[in-house]
């Protein structure tokens, strides 16, 4: 295989990124082109530069703290996401080591997968109140699955005659986990905490629409009331840009991992 | 350690590896499967010795009870003269995957025993890039499996096996999986380390060629229930010519004794 030469891999990622961003603006522009022409009414679909102008907070007539709410429901999202990363692989590894505990945990998970979580939250409500707490908990709930079942596949996943090897060599069990089982779940642990991060975002918003009093999620209700459809659009940028962001850097994050 | 002196251990163990009217019946979903019957081998120290069948007869069963992995349903198996209950100590695995750890270095994979044993890694190292050297891997000691042919993969494997300077070398179908010519040479780089150091080797494949090339004796195996059907001593002296007549003799009634099906 050749190797790559920096300037080739440059020009890759310019015509790959490029293509995306064609697409990108392609869309925005027949949008824009769309609205204007029809003269289509702004409470039905509001045109790209008037979203990216609430967006910017440059119209005018309100403001919007965009900060504040974006730090909500990014630390709901973080917060989340971290709590069903460390309970996750920890649950995974009870149940890859224990038959006891397989029996027990499983069916205790995959019942609150089945759950609608959205169903949970006024539950979570009355438990934790109304702060960010049933939010994350929410996040938690939903995101944790995947990286459950990642997690347990990747340590099970491992060759009998590399296990034999190990036990031939007098192999302990703690040997057997960090050396072999560990490192070959970690591709297996990335792409489940890569589908738990952009559950937890998804957590985080429906927690937000149930009850709350900032965050996106409660913004875009908020837009709903007042009919404010550019600030519900706008809120939804917002929310996509977090996600692709937290995904991205999850990806990024495995990637790095890769080479070590 | 247990003591070979005294009433209770007046036995005479005769072999280095030896297995006693060895059965194995494993139970599965399906039933009940007969894998060997009545098995008995004796391998003698320092010995290369093959062990060929058709495919499912049991060989790999015979190494994982020699190995102690398995453990036999009756009979018995004697090594260095102790009855094997666990797993046996300074062996060397070599399977017909290489079964490497795709995120450790050529050098790292090698070394795997040697931290696992917690010894004097320093002194290992040197000893591990002579191995790396002597199979030809010079060069390669710090690349990841993926970036090597499967050839070299089990290069690596075979490294892996002798650091710990094993006695017992067992090993699965290692060249199974290989090209014709790769494994035409690793046979040759096997015998050139098996006399330049000497250990005990059982060697299982189901080509009855490798056999003949490689091997002191040759057990021949008959399907499920495996058990074995031959006992062939190889008196061609190395190195060995797979055009000698004395060779294709040899082959021609090692495979009449397993059937026409039998691949060469």
């Amino acid at each position: 295989m050749p190797e790559k030469t920096l300037l080739s891999r440059i020009k890759y990622q310019i015509t790959t990124n490029s293509l995306t961003i064609a697409t990108f603006a392609v869309i925005f522009i027949v949008w824009e082109a769309v609205v204007q022409i029809f003269n289509i009414n702004r409470v039905v679909l509001p045109a790209p530069s008037e979203i990216a102008a609430v967006m910017l907070n440059l119209q005018k007539g309100y403001y919007v703290p965009w900060d504040k709410h974006i730090s909500v429901t990014l630390f709901e999202i973080l917060a989340g996401f971290s709590l069903a990363a460390i309970v996750g692989i920890l649950l995974a590894m009870l149940i890859v080591y224990s038959l006891i505990l397989e029996r027990i945990l499983l069916p205790l998970i995959v019942f609150i997968e089945v759950l609608p979580k959205i169903a949970v939250a006024p539950l979570l409500l009355i438990w934790v109140g109304y702060g960010m707490e049933p939010k994350i908990g929410i996040a938690f709930l939903i995101a944790f699955f995947p990286i459950v079942v990642s997690t347990a596949n990747g340590l099970r996943e491992v060759e009998q005659d590399l296990l034999d090897l190990m036990k031939v060599y007098g192999a302990t069990k703690m040997q057997v986990f960090f050396k072999v089982r560990f490192p070959n779940a970690v591709p297996h642990i990335m792409s489940g905490l890569s589908i738990g991060m952009a559950s937890a975002v998804i957590g985080a918003i429906v927690g937000e629409f149930v009850a709350a009093n900032e965050g996106l999620g409660f913004l875009i209700v908020n837009a709903q009331y007042q009919l404010l459809t550019a600030m519900a659009f706008a809120s939804l940028f917002y929310i996509a840009i977090i996600g692709l962001v937290l995904y991205g850097a999850v990806v990024a994050f495995g990637n790095l991992l890769k080479r070590f | 350690m247990t003591s070979h002196i005294g009433a209770y251990e007046s036995r005479v163990i005769p072999s280095y590896i030896s297995l006693k009217n060895v059965s194995k019946i494993f139970k599965t979903k399906g039933g009940i499967v007969h894998a060997l019957r009545d098995v008995n081998v004796e391998i003698e120290e320092n010995e290369f010795v093959s062990i060929v069948g058709p495919s499912g007869c049991g060989k790999t069963t015979i190494l994982k009870i020699i190995a102690g992995l398995v453990q036999p349903t009756t009979g018995e198996v004697y090594v260095r003269g102790d009855k094997v209950v666990n797993t046996i100590q300074n062996v060397g695995m070599v399977f017909q995957s290489p079964v490497l750890l795709r995120w450790r270095t050529v050098l790292r994979n090698v070394m795997l025993p040697i931290e696992i044993r917690k010894i004097n890694t320093k002194t290992y190292l040197e000893k591990a890039k002579n191995l790396i050297e002597l199979t030809g891997l010079k060069g390669f000691e710090d690349k990841y499996p993926h970036e090597l042919s499967g050839g070299m993969q089990q290069r690596v494997s075979i490294c892996r096996a002798l650091i710990t300077d094993p006695d017992i070398l067992l090993m699965d179908e290692p060249f199974g999986a290989l090209d014709a010519l790769t494994r035409d040479q690793l046979n040759r780089e096997l015998i050139n380390i098996w006399q330049q150091q000497k250990k005990t080797v059982v060697f299982v494949t189901h080509s009855v060629n490798e056999a003949i090339y490689l091997s002191d004796k040759i057990y021949v195996m008959s399907p499920r229930p495996g058990t074995i059907i031959e006992q062939v001593n190889v008196d061609i002296p190395r190195p060995r010519n797979r055009g000698d007549p004395k060779f294709i003799k040899l082959a021609e009634s090692i495979l009449r004794l397993l059937g026409v099906e039998a691949d060469a």
